[in-house]
């Protein structure tokens, strides 16, 4: 245990004094501001706009900054060569992931905070109503970060960042659009094509489970059932992605 | 009395493998063995198989055939690694961290804690020669300051064994004197040193045991008096003739 605290202790210490990581939280901020800002100036006035400009710019530089630093994560490791340092003591390989992906999550934890204050409390600065769904909507954003920074992790196992990167914003979009394949695969004829877009929609990430931006902005609350589908899917499907990273990561030579 | 052998190599070889079909051999079918006590020196010309071999013995790569040991076990071993030490050629650390905090890291892996880790990071602090240094960012490190901060990571277990990818390379004068210095006391403490290197004055001074290897084959191996007729030749001489005559042979 000791070990896995120092690993992910040490991942979160290398991501927060990341300059790159600072400037696109700054900018993040920035963006909510200004993004409430303009849902004022709007036509209307309407306060659908000023929540859900906000909510989508907490979301987005969630997903950003996961998928930037997720991706570089094990490879900067490797191309510093620090990883030599860390697996030639006994630290068991699969131990070296979960520690870098716990560092990873408990910034992105600090960073969707820091980004759901500054949402929440100009809302209520604005003397917008907070509703509980908002503060759900946030929660559901952090879950699938769950999802997106294991996925990241998996890639980065096997793959150089800029590829990473490509594959995690492919399943991404893949991933909130993945009611399409579910639709597709009903319709398609039995047969091949119907087994291969069933199979797609089962295996690749479905994070519709995780959006309910558009919804909540309307006063929507996510009932229990839904709130705990969320958070059983995310832990599920990221548990399954970490078992394949581990095995991947035991297997590679350096 | 039998003898203690810390590391053993049995015709270890090593075949990378990338597609279509094209088969690279780093290292073929190498024996040696490395005494407890004793300070090894693996030479060769740039890419002659010295840090795949290193590698094998850290487990960071598996062999392709033949086996290796390492005091007496396998390398990937986490009761044999907690006994090892390592030094990588030309150390990257981890650059946001001052030089305790990284010796602090290092130390959480083998699961130290309290006034013992405290006690030992210091003492390693003092032999390399950095304790005013401790608290400075390894990023303003200069090279030989890295280095020494990287024989301090290698030790923080108080290993059996260490292992030193080319320790000495690409130092200034000072840099290269005081790791020297540090080599000499870890062999006077009786640890087994394992180390590769291309610099021969540095293996002629420190080494009991050496092994050329050449295109990933040993060419020939001995004790340093032995290789060079005790003293009669320099090793660089010896590591030069040996290199031609493979050469010509087509080894």
């Amino acid at each position: 245990m000791n070990q896995i605290v120092a690993i992910a202790r040490n991942t979160f210490l290398e991501t927060i004094r990341d300059r790159i990581l600072n400037a696109i939280l700054v900018f993040a901020v920035l963006l909510i501001v200004a993004s409430i800002l303009l849902g004022q100036l709007s036509a209307g006035q309407d306060i659908k706009i000023i929540k859900d400009l906000g909510l989508a710019s907490v979301s987005f530089f969630g997903v950003v900054i996961a998928i930037f630093v997720g991706t570089s994560l094990v490879h900067k490791e490797l191309d510093k060569r620090t990883v030599f340092v860390v697996l030639t003591k006994p630290v068991n390989r699969a131990r070296f992931l979960v520690g870098k992906l716990l560092g990873l999550m408990t910034t992105l934890t600090m960073l969707t905070i820091l980004m759901g204050l500054a949402y929440l409390g100009l809302l209520v600065f604005l003397g917008v109503p907070v509703e509980v769904g908002l503060f759900q909507a946030i929660m559901f954003s952090w879950l699938e970060l769950i999802v997106l920074t294991t996925m990241t992790l998996l890639f980065s196992t096997f793959s150089s960042p800029v590829l990473s990167m490509l594959y995690a914003f492919a399943m991404y979009f893949y991933g909130h659009n993945a009611q399409t394949f579910k639709l597709l695969a009903q319709k398609a004829a039995p047969g091949l094509r119907e087994l291969l877009l069933g199979a797609y929609y089962v295996v690749l990430p479905n994070l519709t489970h995780f959006d309910i931006k558009n919804r909540v902005v309307y006063g929507y609350t996510a009932g229990f059932e839904q709130v705990g589908l969320a958070i059983a899917y995310s832990l599920v499907y990221s548990l399954g992605l970490f078992c394949v990273a581990a095995v991947i990561f035991h297997k590679r030579e350096f | 009395m039998m003898d203690d052998w810390i590391v053993e190599a049995v015709g270890l070889t090593k075949v990378y493998t990338s597609f279509p079909r094209k088969r690279v051999t780093t290292l073929d079918n190498v024996s040696f063995k490395v005494r407890r006590g004793e300070t090894f020196g693996l030479l060769g010309p740039n890419g002659a198989g010295k840090t795949t071999s290193q590698k094998l013995f850290l487990g960071l790569l598996r062999p392709s055939s033949g086996s290796v040991r390492v005091l007496g076990g396998e390398p990937d071993d986490p009761e044999v690694r907690a006994r090892v030490g390592f030094l990588p050629e030309n150390p990257y650390f981890y650059t946001y961290l001052t030089g305790r905090e990284f010796l602090e890291f290092c130390a959480a892996l083998f699961d130290m804690r309290g006034a013992a880790k405290h006690q030992r990071i210091d003492e390693l602090l003092m032999l390399v020669g950095m304790s005013s240094a401790a608290e400075t960012q390894l990023r303003r490190y200069s090279k030989g300051m890295l280095q020494r901060i990287g024989i301090a990571q290698a030790l923080i277990n108080d290993p059996e064994l260490i292992f030193l990818d080319e320790p000495t390379s690409g130092l200034d004068p000072l840099g290269h004197k005081q790791i020297g210095r540090i080599i000499k006391t870890l062999k006077a403490e009786g640890k087994t040193l394992f180390f590769n290197s291309h610099i021969m004055v540095d293996v002629e001074e420190l080494c009991d045991q050496v092994a050329i290897l050449h295109k990933g084959r040993l060419v020939a191996s001995g004790t340093v008096g032995a290789l060079t007729g005790d003293g009669r030749e320099s090793l660089e001489d010896v590591f030069v003739r040996t290199i031609e005559e493979a050469e010509a042979i087509g080894r």
